[in-house]
């Protein structure tokens, strides 16, 4: 239960209701013992065997006096079932408020709970998304979060509800016959016991058939995303039956669970009816031997009866807590990742400029160095493209800025600040990144483009469509801006996503631009005009474009080619091509010049 | 529209309705339960039988009694005899009870296994038929929204197989056995019991009203909390970068609110179900009490019809029967949640493949030769707005051909017909001559190659992910595919080389690195027809012109297609493309083309300008 920790503030948020909900509970098992007792009376009332009147009855007595009704069998036994109904009438709204808080106050906190997972999702670094798959993820807030729920609400209600009614029943039956009593209560030991030793087959097995779950669920999410590549190389049967490998595992986990669930249901059965059978047969035994009578032998039965369900509930109270516990564990996995990249500073500082240094940076994802001892700065203002071999580090250069990565201290300045001192949210606004792979939201086209900056005008929008070099292609959409775009951008074209997820960046009119390869889907002439239009937006800002096209770069300010770690070149395109060293060789590589010339 | 309904494009799919019984679709669901029909029945004989079983009890203890525990009492019966018989009742209990319990595991595991077999079959149906279907169909359905189909939904309908169908049968069984008990042993007890079951009547139907609508919104706004949650999750970079942390925890928190709400409505029916049916349950008893009490008082002895026995059975029935009745409104949950279900993967399997396998498909020989035709071909991915206009060309055997244009040109989607990921709306694409909508769908993809686009990548090992299942594919020609485009270098670096495992989409690869697996893929495969759409975009420069060396040989007399921006990367084919708008605007050679001063002339010069 120490799982449960993590939750403990939630639910006392909510502690009147968890308080009161109790006291309905006690309040409506208060009256439930009503019934047996007046049945009890009724019977042994008939049967005038001049017994001494039950507790109950003596009140039923009483109240026939001061309504001045006579004692005489035929109404007594009416005023007998009017008070049997009263109570229940009674009962029934002391249930009806027991259930209302207590699982009303589970959805309270289901909500909370769920909205904290959300939360601290979001403070997650990517990398931690790496490692969680996003179905699994989804798995967790959705069932997980439910089967906790049904822990702090059905649960702890039924459980509540046991554990009134079981000492109840047991008190009213001891006053009438306590060797009875105690026999009586021998099954419901036994059936303690059983549980305890079944429930954590029974957990186990849950586990698995949850897990199993998910496994499914990833495997469908990753094929259906993966749609294209499955049809281009006809593996739709393969797929099919790895999935049907997996389904064939779930069932399997879920017999296994259906065996101990069956147990579990067979023995709680057994129990309760062979609770019945050694009172039919001890209580029989003292009715004939004349120390019992029929009326407490029913009353007995009608307790017995009683106790059935919660003693049932008991055992799905049980697995409710297994599975809550696995799933809270499951919760608690999430809660646990740190989020590594916080936000250390709350001192409003001034603006940033935009100025860029890299001191002795050095990275890496493993154990081998991506990055060795980078030193690198940019003025406030100035354009810089950094070149270099696939897998040589530009993309995760880049993500240190707006701290997609974390990294160690006193390595990367901005404006001369070392970055952990800048706010986060600060730093990140300042920064509009062009990530190499696009993702898009199915929203609408400008709701995408005004994503970081919901109340940009529509004049921004289109501004920044424009210099995206996309606002024709909007145009020509049927609902222009307002159409929807599908899920990860299917219906556009790979240049298409590209330039919307540019004219994104530069509505946020950041300081720092950095654009990540993001014009490689673009043909030339695009190219050149997202360029051109991009030139005098970003006068007097930073811009850090990765790039392999030698079009793309050849007008920044600086050019750094990247390889084996390290910054081997820097300068201008003439500079560099002059230096002839690696840019000068992928210039050559890339030039078409000598035709043009010919043909110009 | 409202701004919710705008996020979810065809959001009435998971808002259906679904009645809680509907013939039609229940007719559907038992064509499932056929072939497992054997399984089922005994299934249900068992279920049933226990339930009879466990109704034994209540007459052993009238029987008890009525028989030696009266007889003591009227002294009809000596102590010794009264103990004698009343062994013999408990001892038949006994057995009862031990049967009760070999029969109570049999029965939940038989309706398990009834249910799963069931719905395994179901289960992979379903996927399979996904997994058929064209592209045009993922295009419309969220990818969160399919798996929903094959998971949840498939799911609420086990529910039912395993706990609901076999339990409706055991409640009928109950209801009906009690009923005519408590008849023949007393007509006006019985009918005094069955005062209230009118009122109990009206009461389930107002809670089934109330429940329907609230669950309903139930769903709904789960379905709209979990998009909304897949998608934050799956754009969670884009959306810290743009720091909108606090906007896309406010709007979940909406959604989460309105779920939240819909829930609490839940909540409030069944507070007001539940006890409503217990006072109802203690109105029968205290019915029985009243009138059976009276009959037994007032009965002239000796003519007595009603006994104490008979009472107690009651008493003890009574509740049995409400049992059943109480959890009516689970069942009807499970009931309703599995017709909703029902019909939405229906709808599913209803949906035709938009591109279907052709009847009787044109057998392609071992080897084919490569020509590819277009012929006068249109095609929309919306209606009425087409992409591709008549668009005509011969691609000759063994030639390689490249395509440039600007982006938004319909380049990709000449591609996407070629392979019929999408049918053409008017003229025909051909391969070798043959319509491809003649030719079986896998007999015309496994001669093309193809580099797609947007690079996708499984979270499974590299090998796994070159491989895709296909033993054909060694582990040589793995690493001979790898090395041709210098994709070795770095997978050799990774801890565990070509065992080593990829993140969802190969997040932790560069994307040049991404593109090059799903180069290699194409290549391993050992294509007759080469296709690279953007193959190289991401690639450095370097490595882009190892590939272009390696692939000069391996594109001799392979046909090929090359899309491609950077014009470098396609001097060495024998003819170009230009298209613009859907069209084909300009093709010849580079240096016919340069010679044209058209478009391509004008790329060539953007791309180069004063270098
Ligand atoms: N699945 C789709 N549904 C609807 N429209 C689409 C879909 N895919 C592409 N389009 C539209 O069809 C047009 C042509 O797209 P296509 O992908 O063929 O362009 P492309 O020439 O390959 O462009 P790029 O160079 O940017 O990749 C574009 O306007 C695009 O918005
Ligand atoms: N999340 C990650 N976990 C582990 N390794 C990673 C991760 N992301 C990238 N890498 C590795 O780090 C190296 C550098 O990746 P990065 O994305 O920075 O390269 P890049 O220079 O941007 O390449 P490209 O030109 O292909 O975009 C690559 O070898 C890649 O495999
Ligand atoms: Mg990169």
């Amino acid at each position: 239960m120490r799982e449960f920790g993590t939750i403990l503030d939630l639910v006392k948020r909510h502690r009147v209701a968890f308080l009161i909900g109790p006291i309905f509970v006690l309040l409506t098992n208060g009256l439930r013992i009503v019934a047996p007792e007046l049945v009890q009376f009724a019977i042994d009332f008939i049967g005038a065997e001049g017994e001494e009147p039950s507790l109950a009855g003596r009140a039923v007595l009483g109240m026939a006096d001061t309504f001045g009704i006579t004692h005489e069998s035929a109404t007594i036994i009416t005023l007998t079932a009017a008070t049997i109904l009263v109570a229940a009438l009674c009962q029934g709204v002391f249930q009806f408020f027991m259930r209302y808080v207590m699982i009303g106050a589970s959805r309270r906190v289901e909500f909370d709970l769920r909205q904290r997972v959300f939360d601290h999702l979001q403070t997650l670094p990517p990398s931690a998304f790496e490692s969680m798959r996003i179905g699994d993820v989804m798995t967790r807030s959705t069932s997980d979060i439910e089967s906790i729920r049904m822990c702090v609400g059905p649960a702890i209600m039924y459980l509540t509800n046991t554990l009134t009614i079981l000492p109840l029943c047991l008190v009213m039956m001891f006053l009438k016959n306590p060797t009875l009593a105690l026999f009586a209560m021998i099954p419901l030991a036994l059936l303690t016991l059983a549980i305890r030793l079944i429930m954590p087959r029974m957990y186990k097995h849950s586990r698995e058939v949850q897990e199993q779950m998910s496994a499914i669920s990833t495997h469908a999410q990753e094929n259906f995303s993966g749609v294209r590549v499955v049809k281009a190389f006809h593996r739709e049967q393969y797929e099919i039956d790895g999935f049907r490998k997996l389904n064939g595992e779930y069932v399997r986990a879920n017999l296994r669970l259906a065996w101990s669930r069956g147990l579990v249901n067979g023995v709680i059965n057994v129990c309760a009816g062979a609770g019945v059978a050694l009172v039919l047969w001890l209580g029989g035994r003292d009715i004939v031997r004349g120390d019992f009578t029929l009326g407490k032998f029913i009353a007995f039965n009608q307790y017995q009866l009683m106790l059935l369900w919660p003693m049932i509930a008991m055992g799905w109270v049980l697995s409710l807590l297994q599975r809550g516990v696995a799933s809270m564990e499951r919760i608690n996995e999430i809660l646990a990742i740190e989020p590594a990249i916080r936000n250390e500073s709350s001192a409003s500082s001034e603006p940033i400029r935009g100025a860029i240094e890299f001191r002795g940076f050095s990275f890496s994802y493993g154990e081998t160095p991506l990055l060795q001892n980078i030193d690198l700065s940019i003025p406030a203002g100035h354009t810089v493209a950094i070149v270099g071999r696939t897998g040589s580090g530009k993309s995760t250069l880049v993500s240190v800025l707006p701290r997609l990565l974390e990294v160690p201290r006193h390595r990367v300045f901005i404006d001369g600040r070392e970055i952990h001192d800048i706010p986060l949210e600060q730093l990140r606004s300042s920064i509009g990144m062009v990530p190499q792979d696009t993702f898009l939201f199915s929203d609408t086209v400008r709701n995408n483009i005004a994503f970081g900056r919901p109340d940009a005008t529509d004049d921004e929008v289109r501004e920044a469509a424009r210099i995206a070099g996309i606002d024709d292609a909007i145009d020509e959409l049927p609902n222009g801006y307002e159409q929807m775009i599908g899920e990860r951008g299917v219906n556009l074209s790979g240049g298409q996503k590209q330039r919307l997820a540019i004219a994104r960046a530069i509505v946020k009119d950041p300081a720092i631009l950095i654009l990540d390869d993001c014009l490689s889907a673009v043909d030339t002439e695009t190219e050149e005009r997202i360029l051109a239009g991009l030139r005098p937006k970003m006068r007097g800002r930073t811009c850090v474009v990765v790039a392999h096209r030698v079009s793309t770069i050849k007008d920044a300010d600086r050019i750094v080619v990247i390889d084996e770690g390290t910054i081997v070149e820097e300068g201008s395109h003439d500079e560099l091509v002059a230096a002839n060293g690696i840019y000068a060789e992928i210039e050559r590589r890339q030039k078409l010049e000598d035709e043009l010339e010919r043909f110009g | 529209m409202s701004d919710a309904e705008r996020h979810d494009p065809d959001a009435p799919e998971d808002e259906v309705l679904g009645k809680a019984f509907d013939s039609v679709l229940i007719g559907r669901l038992l064509r499932y339960v056929r072939p497992h029909i054997r399984l089922f029945v005994a299934t249900v004989v068992t279920v049933v039988s226990i339930s009879a079983l466990s109704l034994l009890g209540p007459y052993l203890v009238r029987l008890a009694i009525d028989g030696p525990i009266q007889g003591a009492i009227d002294g009809t019966m000596s102590a010794s005899q009264a103990h004698g018989e009343l062994l013999w009742i408990v001892a038949i209990y006994a057995i009862v009870l031990l049967v009760e319990l070999g029969g109570e595991l049999l029965g939940v595991v038989l309706t398990n296994q009834t249910g799963q077999r069931i719905i395994r079959g179901l289960r992979e149906q379903l996927f399979g038929h996904v997994q058929k279907m064209g592209l045009r169909y993922f295009d419309r359905h969220p990818v969160g929204r399919l798996v929903t189909r094959v998971t949840s939904d498939v799911e609420a309908l086990n529910e039912l197989f395993t706990s609901g169908l076999a339990m409706v049968f055991q409640d009928v069984f109950v209801i009906l056995f009690i009923t005519i008990v408590l008849f023949i042993l007393d007509v006006e007890l019985a009918l005094t019991a069955f005062v209230v079951v009118p009122l109990l009547l009206v009461v389930s139907e107002v809670f089934k009203r109330r429940s329907r609508s609230a669950y309903r919104d139930v769903r709904a706004r789960l379905s709209r909390m979990n998009s909304n949650l897949q998608e934050v999750l799956s754009g969670m970079r884009v959306v810290q970068l743009f720091t909108q942390e606090r906007r896309m925890s406010n709007r979940f928190k909406d959604a989460n609110r309105d779920f939240q709400r819909a829930n609490l409505d839940t909540v409030f029916n069944y507070a007001l179900f539940f006890p409503a049916v217990e006072i109802l349950m203690a109105a029968g008893l205290a019915g029985i009490i009243w009138i059976g009490g009276r009959s037994i008082l007032l009965a002239t002895p000796g003519e007595e019809t009603l006994t104490y026995g008979i009472l107690v059975q009651f008493i003890m029935y009574l509740r049995r029967l409400f049992e059943p009745i109480r959890q009516l409104s689970e069942k009807y949950n499970i009931l309703q949640a599995a017709m909703a279900a029902a019909e939405r993967v229906f709808k599913v399997l209803d949906t035709k493949v938009e591109v279907p396998e052709p009847e009787s498909p044109v057998a392609l020989p071992p080897r084919i030769r490569g020509a590819i035709e277009f012929d006068e071909v249109t095609f929309a991915y919306r209606e009425g707005e087409p992409v591709i206009h008549d668009l005509g060309f011969t691609i000759e055997p063994g030639e390689r051909v490249a395509v440039v244009g600007a982006t938004g040109a319909g380049k990709s989607t000449v591609l996407n017909l070629l392979l019929r990921f999408y049918d053409v709306d008017k003229g025909t694409v051909r391969v070798d001559g043959h319509d491809v909508r003649s030719l079986a769908l896998p007999d015309l993809r496994r001669r093309v190659g193809i580099v797609l686009q947007d690079v996708f990548l499984f979270s499974r090992s590299i090998e796994d992910n070159l491989r895709l299942g296909n033993p054909d594919i060694t582990r040589e020609r793995i690493e001979r595919a790898a090395g041709t485009v210098n994709a070795a270098r770095f997978i050799e670096r990774m801890d565990n080389g070509y065992e080593s495992q990829l993140r969802e989409r190969g997040a932790n690869l560069s994307v040049g690195e991404r593109q090059l697996l799903a180069f290699a893929r194409a290549l391993a495969w050992d294509p007759e027809i080469l296709i690279l759409d953007e193959a190289t975009s991401s690639v450095d420069t370097e490595t882009e012109g190892m590939i272009q060396d390696a692939l000069h040989k391996l594109m001799q007399n392979r046909t090929s297609i090359i899309i491609a921006h950077r014009l470098s990367t396609i001097r060495e084919v024998d003819r170009i493309l230009v298209f613009h708008k859907g069209r084909i605007r300009e093709q010849g050679t580079h240096e016919q083309l340069l010679a044209e001063r058209g478009i391509y002339h004008k790329l060539v010069q953007l791309q180069y300008r004063g270098t």
